[in-house]
């Protein structure tokens, strides 16, 4: 229950000033105690009280007067003795404040707070083991005093008793105590204890002294362990952790995990190109039965394979001699007798093949004539392309059997870029290594059906666009189509980052799911006419300043997690 | 969302504290500065303040040099509405609170713009034939434009690009790449530019220029031989009323490619994203314009961006004037002058709310710091008797050279009229001679520690009393 106060009552004034110096209203809490002291002259509490606050204002002169008055009323008041020695001890007055802390135990001998006060005057005085002693009793009286811990800690620096130092510290730190804030309070910076001090700080020590700003977000700087090994730092475990959390890992989704490219053995005898090619089959017709596309890494790009225009199949360059293990080698004179020339390098190889066989390559042929996934064995980036013209991936480059185009449409986001390249081991420079053992475990963020497939119309867009002529062109009068794919690309970046990290970017009021469903943007077999003309108007209305979806791709990396993830913090 | 007050302790050019109210509903500011003054510390303030949120600037490498042992900071008050709360963001070596998105939003779309940026305009001038804007656009009018497909700004993938290694010509992996890096660049820079100099044309309109603006850039392009960045070009044409200046760099000369630089500048804030803060700022960089070419500024402010907190400072005092007048109506404005100080260790910039100079130097005194105070009391002094000279239209000695003025030709006309109407008792006359000469005097602060307080206690009540007699 409320009560109304009496606004007479000098201690509701006294009250109310405690409750404005604690809300740092320095004005409002003397107007306060001068009324308390107004309407009784010897309030000593109101005059202790208004005394600090004065201390507090930096105004020394009138808190001593006020601490004076307190204890004229009360000559028994340890507290008015010990602020008043603080008082003292901040004018450099290091004897009065001795005497005033004396006092205050003579009158109370288990005041925990005098005697830490005193051991600071030693501390400030360089009189290390008699400060040492202070803290000590102040500790057997109060325990937990954590603030004793810590000023103590400071006093075994200045005598190098690091051990001691260290577990203080430590303890301090344990209950609570800012450490690095006291000791910048105390002494500004390690820089400037160590210039004072003349002697270097263990290394150890000055790590938990080192003094970050605060509301910083932690380093994302690795650090190394005692031991030499590189972790990543506190705030990108845990923001990977979050990432896992999201969803399941990418294998959970896939039928078929073997994803290796084919390896020959021998390149130069199995790879051909299109006049070869031609002329092999000219020989014999059966030629034809054996001889497959081809991809190789270098072939692979985000979204989509090389060559890029339309009529590619007709002037496909690579084509590999598919001689699998069960192959009756007879049944392709012409091969045979190409394969013939070089005989000799492949009997070299090792394993177990026919001479005329690749070196590994199952007989199935249905996981690279299938929709799926390809993404080269070393890239710099997260780089998956989508196939469903039935290429034969070769080594270094391996296949993902899948052909549901969320799932790539996530996989080529900056979320699983950045996830990646912290999980896997680095090859040479910023190379990155895509073994299946690593790329199988990229967590895939669970969702909604309709999330699911607001994803796949996009990815279906991107994969539709990537074709057309004017995307593809170096002409920069078409500048604006690159940038209308690119544009669809990173709305997958905020979809995906929605997705891992909903709560993050929806307390900081950015949504992507939302806006784009109310856009009820068709399907690409639903767009008639002019599809280019189409895509070039939904651009515009998304990237319009105004639409949510540009507002808060802009604005998305002043969310936290986004802002180690992309670098920005 | 409004800035409402700025505090600002021992940052660059400001030793001490300092405060600029603008009030509940969030004024635009007028600074008037003379150079070194602080008011370009004043823009740094704020620019940096809201840049510190993205870790770009330290604030210990701002502090003031000459208070090394003393803490700064920059505090900026903040309101959604004069009716809302007060929230205080600060920025200083131990305290980073302007990370918050809010600040980090406002940073991103803030339109941020100082004489320096413009001075790339001098030289395109001389390359006559072909205006080559590329420098002044990516380097500075463009710097911040966000590539809305990679979510980084033109500013840094230029910098990306070139900081890259030039690949040898047989490295076509790393050719690859680095091209991919240059085309994004591209596409998105002649994207904006199309874009950019349509809504540019608009607003040059406003400043009276019926022209419009073509921006021919063909892309940078790796040349693997040399190992450079070729085609560094956008080409800056002028049509005027659908026709060609035949000698267009008559036209374009650096006025109207201020002019340009700005539209264009207006232009990418226009086309961005607006943050819930939205600050423009404007360091001195209409002094480049024709005075006929400023105003028209100060209309496109009003029309374009009504609902941005505008900082517009100058070292035109003239222009100054002109500005204060214009947006002395409405309330919508705050015009505050800065002045600078010497003192026997360093140049210290004076400003008080409301040139309250006394009320400073008084505060000063109770301080005990009474090197300050002697330099608000010298300020205050000087505003006082220039002022009265002023308003009773006394004949004051005139200088050809306006920095030769000083209070002494101010002081010696009141004392002149003072013989025939007695404006001041002797004894005030005979108080401030004296201490004309040992406070009151640009040159005696290097015995100022010398002086007792009762002096210059003194000599307050002096200047206190100067003001009431003339005022």
């Amino acid at each position: 229950m409320n009560t109304v106060p009496n606004p007479q009552d000098h201690i509701f004034y006294n009250n109310r000033g405690i409750a404005y110096s604690e809300k740092g209203e320095h004005d409002l809490a003397i107007k306060d105690f001068d009324k308390a002291i107004e309407l009784k002259s010897d309030y000593a509490e109101a005059y202790n009280n208004r005394g600090n606050v004065y201390d507090e204002k930096g105004d020394f002169d009138k808190a001593i007067a006020d601490f004076n008055m307190a204890i004229n009323i009360k000559s028994e008041y340890a507290e008015a003795y010990i602020n008043r020695g603080v008082v003292y001890g901040k004018k450099y007055m290091f004897d009065e404040s001795i005497i005033n802390f004396n006092t205050a135990i003579k009158i109370n001998q288990y005041h925990a707070g005098a005697y830490f006060n005193l051991g600071n005057v030693y501390l400030l005085n360089g009189k290390f083991k008699k400060s040492i002693e202070n803290y000590d009793k102040s500790l057997s009286i109060d325990p937990d005093d954590a603030i004793s811990f810590c000023h103590r800690g400071f006093a075994w620096l200045h005598i190098k008793e690091w051990d001691s130092a260290r577990s203080d510290l430590t303890v301090a730190k344990d209950l609570g105590i800012d450490i690095t804030a006291a000791f910048h309070n105390t002494y500004k910076n390690i820089f400037a204890f160590e210039r004072r001090n003349d002697f270097k700080l263990p290394k150890d020590i000055k790590a938990m002294l080192l003094q970050y700003p605060v509301n910083v977000y932690t380093t994302t700087q690795k650090f190394v362990t005692h031991d030499g090994e590189v972790r990543e730092s506190f705030v990108v475990l845990e923001l990977l952790e979050k990432l896992r959390n999201a969803g399941k890992p990418l294998c959970q989704y896939l039928q078929d995990q073997r994803s290796s490219g084919i390896i020959t053995g021998y390149n130069e005898a199995f790879i051909v190109h299109l006049k070869t090619r031609d002329a092999l089959i000219a020989e014999h017709p059966s030629s034809a039965e054996i001889l497959k596309p081809f991809l190789m890494a270098r072939d692979i790009q985000r979204w989509r394979v090389k060559p890029t225009d339309e009529s590619r199949r007709e002037t496909q360059d690579k084509w590999l001699i598919w001689t699998h293990r069960e192959i009756d080698i007879n049944s392709y004179p012409a091969i045979k007798k190409h394969l013939e020339k070089s005989r000799d390098a492949l009997e070299k190889r090792s394993g177990k093949q026919e001479w005329y066989e690749m070196q590994t390559a199952s007989t199935d042929t249905t996981r690279f004539t299938q929709p799926k996934c390809i993404y080269a064995d070393i890239a710099s980036e997260t780089a998956f392309a989508f196939d469903d013209e039935g290429y034969y991936v070769g080594s270094p480059a391996s296949l993902l059997p899948t052909s549901e185009l969320w799932i790539l449409g996530v996989l080529n986001t900056r979320a699983v870029s950045w996830f990646y390249a912290r999980t896997t081991p680095q090859v040479r420079g910023p190379f990155l290594k895509f073994t299946s053992r690593y790329v199988l475990q990229i967590p895939i963020p669970d969702m909604e059906p309709e999330q699911q497939a607001l994803i796949h119309k996009i990815v279906e867009y991107i994969l539709y666009l990537k074709k057309q002529p004017t995307v593809n062109s170096k002409d920069l009068k078409y500048a604006r189509d690159r940038v209308l794919v690119g544009y669809f690309g990173n709305i997958l970046n905020g979809l995906t980052y929605e997705l891992y990290l909903p709560d993050d970017l929806h307390r900081g009021d950015k949504y992507f799911f939302q806006p784009l469903f109310d856009e009820q943007l068709p399907q690409l077999e639903e767009i008639q006419g002019d599809k280019m003309s189409a895509f070039r108007d939904i651009f515009e209305q998304l990237c319009d300043k105004h639409h949510p979806v540009a507002r808060n791709l802009f604005f998305l990396d002043s969310v936290k997690p986004i802002r180690i993830i992309e670098s920005k913090a | 969302m409004r800035i409402t007050k700025i505090e600002i302790r021992n940052f660059r050019a400001f030793p001490g504290t300092y405060q600029i109210d603008l009030h509940k509903a969030g004024k635009n500011l007028l600074v008037y500065g003379e150079n070194g003054s602080g008011k370009t510390s004043l823009y740094q303030a704020l620019k940096f303040f809201l840049e510190s949120g993205e870790g770009i600037h330290q604030f210990e490498n701002h502090q003031n040099i000459f208070i090394a042992n003393d803490d700064g900071h920059i505090k900026l008050h903040l309101r959604a509405n004069s009716g809302a709360n007060e929230h205080v963001y600060e920025w200083s070596q131990n305290v980073r609170e302007t990370n918050d998105p809010l600040i980090i939003e406002a940073s991103k779309a803030k339109g941020f713009l100082d004489y320096k940026n413009l001075l790339e305009t001098h030289y395109i001038y001389h390359e006559e034939e072909n205006v080559n804007v590329f420098k002044l656009f990516v380097d500075n009018l463009l710097l911040n434009t966000v590539n809305p497909v990679t979510n980084r700004t033109l500013g840094a993938e230029w910098e990306s690009v070139q900081q890259k290694p030039r690949p040898r010509r047989n490295a076509k992996t790393k050719i690859a790449e680095l091209e991919t890096e240059i085309e994004a660049f591209n596409s998105e820079l002649k994207r904006r530019l199309e874009i950019l100099q349509s809504k540019a044309s608009e607003i040059l309109r406003k400043f009276g220029y019926n022209v419009a603006l073509n921006l021919d850039f063909q892309g940078i392009t790796y040349n693997q031989d040399k190992k450079t960045l070729d085609n560094q070009e956008i080409l800056l044409n002028v049509e005027f009323f659908d026709k060609d200046i035949p000698a267009h760099h008559r036209f374009l000369n650096e006025a109207k490619l201020s002019a340009i630089a700005i539209a264009i500048f207006f232009s990418t804030i226009l086309l961005q994203q607006e943050s819930d803060l939205k600050i423009i700022a404007l360091d001195d960089v209409l002094i480049g314009l024709d005075m006929s070419n400023r105003l028209p500024v100060l209309d496109i402010l009003e029309e374009y961006f009504a609902d941005y907190q505008i900082f517009l400072t100058t070292y035109d005092k003239a222009w100054y004037e002109i500005v204060k007048q214009r947006t002395s109506h409405g309330g919508k404005w705050k015009a505050v002058e800065f002045y600078f100080r010497q003192t026997d260790e360093y140049e210290i910039p004076v400003y008080a709310e409301d040139k309250a100079y006394l009320d400073k130097a008084r505060e000063y005194l109770e301080a005990n710091d009474h090197k300050a105070c002697a330099i608000y009391l010298r300020t205050a002094f000087e505003m006082i008797i220039e002022e009265f000279c002023a308003n009773s239209r006394l004949p004051v000695k005139y200088h050809r050279d306006p920095n030769k003025q000083d209070s002494q030709d101010f002081w010696d006309a009141i004392k002149i009229e003072n013989q025939t109407s007695t404006l001041l008792s002797q004894g005030l006359i005979n108080d401030i001679e004296l201490y004309r000469s040992r406070i009151l005097n640009p040159l005696s602060h290097a015995t100022i520690a010398n002086i007792p307080k009762k002096e210059i206690e003194d000599t307050v009540e002096a200047v206190e009393n100067l003001k009431t007699e003339l005022g």
